[in-house]
């Protein structure tokens, strides 16, 4: 089954996001990465070298450089065919520029930061490449989901039907007004972790496939618009589009023609 | 490369990435070692928002200058990348009191400071607090307890 046009539809999402990640990040980029509030820190590992190279006492102009390089690369890949150089350009940028800025990241950043790193090999010639990198993105996406749901499942409020209520009334979060209707909030609590721990299996059957992808993408709107974590839903529906294969492509086509 | 090596190469990572970012509870010490050697940083990622459990207290720093009134970290205005910073050093605030200690370690002090540097710069003493409102039961989220520490 052929890959091809869902491996393009998810590259243009991943740079789409991307491009809007810097650009939404632009009104802070003071206090994120120019004189940035987050403490230098170095992980005890060589190869800190290469993903916080821009940690610390960085002069200003360096970020600057690397911050417009990254948006011009990413405004280039998204018109011109796909360059492997260009990705792993990409990738390095975006990922030194995320550890400078480490007290605003998210699950959505983490997830990108694999994604650009694997979509190095998506974007090379030879077949074997390419097949390393649509799995390892495909994996990295169901890894994502089962690791959250499995986490979840040694708590206490998830299995008791409680945390969207807690969640939904803490200040930084929302909305309140969820705390009012406990039987939703308990039945929303409940879908949630369904849906995070049926969906690394569910994915694997091209039939469910696209249900799937529509419930996620319904959950992943809502945290990015009432939780305040928009990157990261719309980072999980752009790398939907990863497990897309021509068959299902064109019956998204098809859903779509009929629609219009 | 053969077919059947890339499967191979990509279960491998798959697994040592699971050992890494899965419960602890679920992974013996020793795996997990193995995985964060291979994760970290390169492959870095955590899936623990509100999760095991949501934070049953909300939390936030807050900045007063002088006898003004006190007020948060973030302005109105201010992005959403901005009061997630806000949030982290406030959780970061909460975790080193839960542990005992009198106020916040020294990065996080210094990333507090940072966030309101323009103001320190123009006004000179800046008194810091942590705002917590708790849940008292969990079925009913919305009765929260404040709970106010002057941070130092």
């Amino acid at each position: 089954m052929s890959t091809d046009r869902p491996i393009a539809l998810f590259q243009r999402l991943a740079l789409l996001w991307l491009l809007g990640f810097l650009l939404s990040a632009l009104p802070s980029a003071e206090r994120l990465w120019l004189s940035p509030v987050s403490p230098a820190w170095l992980p005890p590992s060589p190869l800190r070298h290469i993903t916080h190279a821009l940690s610390g006492a960085v002069p200003e102009p360096i970020i600057v450089v690397a911050f417009l390089v990254l948006g011009a690369m990413a405004v280039w890949q998204l018109f011109a065919p796909a360059r492997w150089w260009a990705w792993a350009l990409i990738w390095l940028l975006f990922l030194n520029l995320m550890n400078r800025a480490w007290l605003a990241g998210s699950g959505g950043q983490q997830l990108m930061a694999n994604v650009l790193f694997w979509s190095i090999f998506l974007a090379m010639r030879p077949g074997r490449a390419r097949f390393l990198g649509l799995w390892a993105i495909r994996l990295q996406l169901l890894l994502a989901y089962a690791a959250t749901g499995l986490h979840k499942l040694t708590g206490t409020h998830w299995l008791d039907g409680t945390a969207m209520g807690i969640a939904a009334t803490d200040e930084a979060f929302g909305p309140a007004w969820l705390a009012s209707a406990p039987g939703l909030a308990a039945f929303i609590t409940w879908c949630v972790l369904v849906l995070q721990l049926s969906l690394p299996i569910a994915m694997w059957f091209r039939g469910v496939r696209l249900p799937c992808m529509a419930l996620g993408a319904l959950f992943h709107l809502a945290t990015a618009i009432c939780m305040d974590i928009p990157e990261m839903g719309l980072a999980f529906v752009a790398c939907y589009a990863i497990w897309l294969d021509d068959r299902l492509w064109e019956r998204l086509r098809g859903i779509r023609s009929v629609r219009s | 490369m053969r077919r059947r090596n890339l499967i191979l190469l990509l279960a491998l990572h798959a697994l040592l990435v699971a050992f890494y970012t899965l419960p602890a509870s679920l992974i013996p010490e020793r795996l997990r070692i193995i995985g964060q050697l291979y994760a970290s940083p390169l492959f870095h990622q955590q899936w623990r928002l509100f999760a095991p459990d949501p934070p049953l207290c909300s939390c936030a720093v807050e900045l007063s200058l002088g006898e003004e009134e006190w007020r948060p970290l973030t302005r109105q205005d201010d992005g959403y990348l901005d009061r997630r910073m806000a949030q982290s050093i406030a959780r970061n605030v909460q975790r080193a009191l839960a542990s005992g200690a009198q106020g916040p370690d020294a990065p996080t002090a210094q990333a507090m400071r940072a966030m309101v540097r323009d103001i320190g710069r123009e006004q000179g003493a800046i008194r810091f607090r942590l705002v917590e409102h708790c849940v008292t039961h969990p079925f009913r989220p919305s009765a929260r307890v404040e709970r106010i520490t002057p941070l130092p």
